[in-house]
């Protein structure tokens, strides 16, 4: 069962997704996309003032949309935070965050920089390489298969 | 890995390695997912957060404001399980693993990939 997101976590996303020109790109967000990310509170089952935040997740494959694996990730870390923020106040614990998962992402990729330096230039090559990406786009099995 | 491969292999196998999983599909009728397992004897799980992503661009979600109601917080109940994670493997690497190494992953987390 998925649980409804924070209010509010990500309108900051708002201006840039309502141009025009990126009406495929929120539409696909906000409809296409099957990604899902767990987020799991680990406290420790004796003792100790020190818990976890583990998150897995498995993000868009298509090779031509880095662009929205770095969307993602920004999402991701929001909830994240919201949720640790939240767990924390629950259990009275420092809780550390662990990120799991299957990124499709090389090292130099936007979603690897931003987990790495928590920001991403809007100058990163990848926006413009992947201004036109499309849902179907260049691959024979089409993105619905992941 | 999909659900019946989570319950049908992943559970059982490390189980017997002290882990506990929790499973949760791809949004939509697709049948994949992904786990997160962590040992029973050492954590436990106080809350879970389940993620659909395109939720999070949603209009609705967007609004300045916006206030989807979040009764999720009061609702997370504390359940039986514990971990400590040490890196996140194809399903059959992590039981291949935990048979090699005998206990000394604390936990894994199991992305989830075709293979």
């Amino acid at each position: 069962m998925f649980l409804p997101s924070a209010g509010g976590l990500h309108a900051s996303l708002a201006p840039f997704l309502q141009r025009p020109c990126n009406k495929e790109l929120a539409r696909i967000l906000s409809s296409k996309l099957t990604t899902v990310a767990q987020l799991c509170c680990l406290v420790p089952a004796t003792e100790g003032e020190q818990g976890l935040v583990v998150v897995n997740t498995h993000l868009f494959f298509h090779p031509g949309a880095s662009h929205i694996r770095m969307l993602l990730v920004s999402a991701i870390l929001r909830e994240v935070q919201a949720a640790r923020q939240e767990w924390e106040r629950q259990t009275g614990l420092r809780l550390a965050v662990i990120l799991a998962g299957d990124l499709n992402s090389e090292p130099d990729t936007g979603a690897i920089q931003l987990l790495g330096s928590g920001h991403v230039s809007a100058l990163h090559p990848e926006w413009v390489a992947a201004a036109g990406f499309a849902w179907g786009d260049g691959d024979a099995e089409g993105p619905e298969v992941l | 890995m999909d659900r019946s491969a989570f319950h049908q292999v992943l559970v059982p196998e490390l189980a017997r390695a002290g882990l506990q999983g929790t499973y949760l599909n791809k949004a939509g009728t697709v049948k994949e997912g992904e786990a997160i397992f962590f040992s029973a004897s050492k954590w436990r799980q106080a809350a879970q957060k389940d993620l659909e992503m395109r939720q999070c661009f949603s209009p609705a979600a967007l609004a300045p404001g916006a206030c989807l109601s979040s009764p999720q917080m009061a609702s997370l109940r504390p359940s039986a399980s514990v971990g400590v994670f040490a890196r996140s493997v194809r399903a059959r690497d992590c039981v291949r693993g935990d048979r090699k190494q005998e206990g000394g992953i604390a936990a894994c987390a199991v992305g989830c990939v075709t293979s």
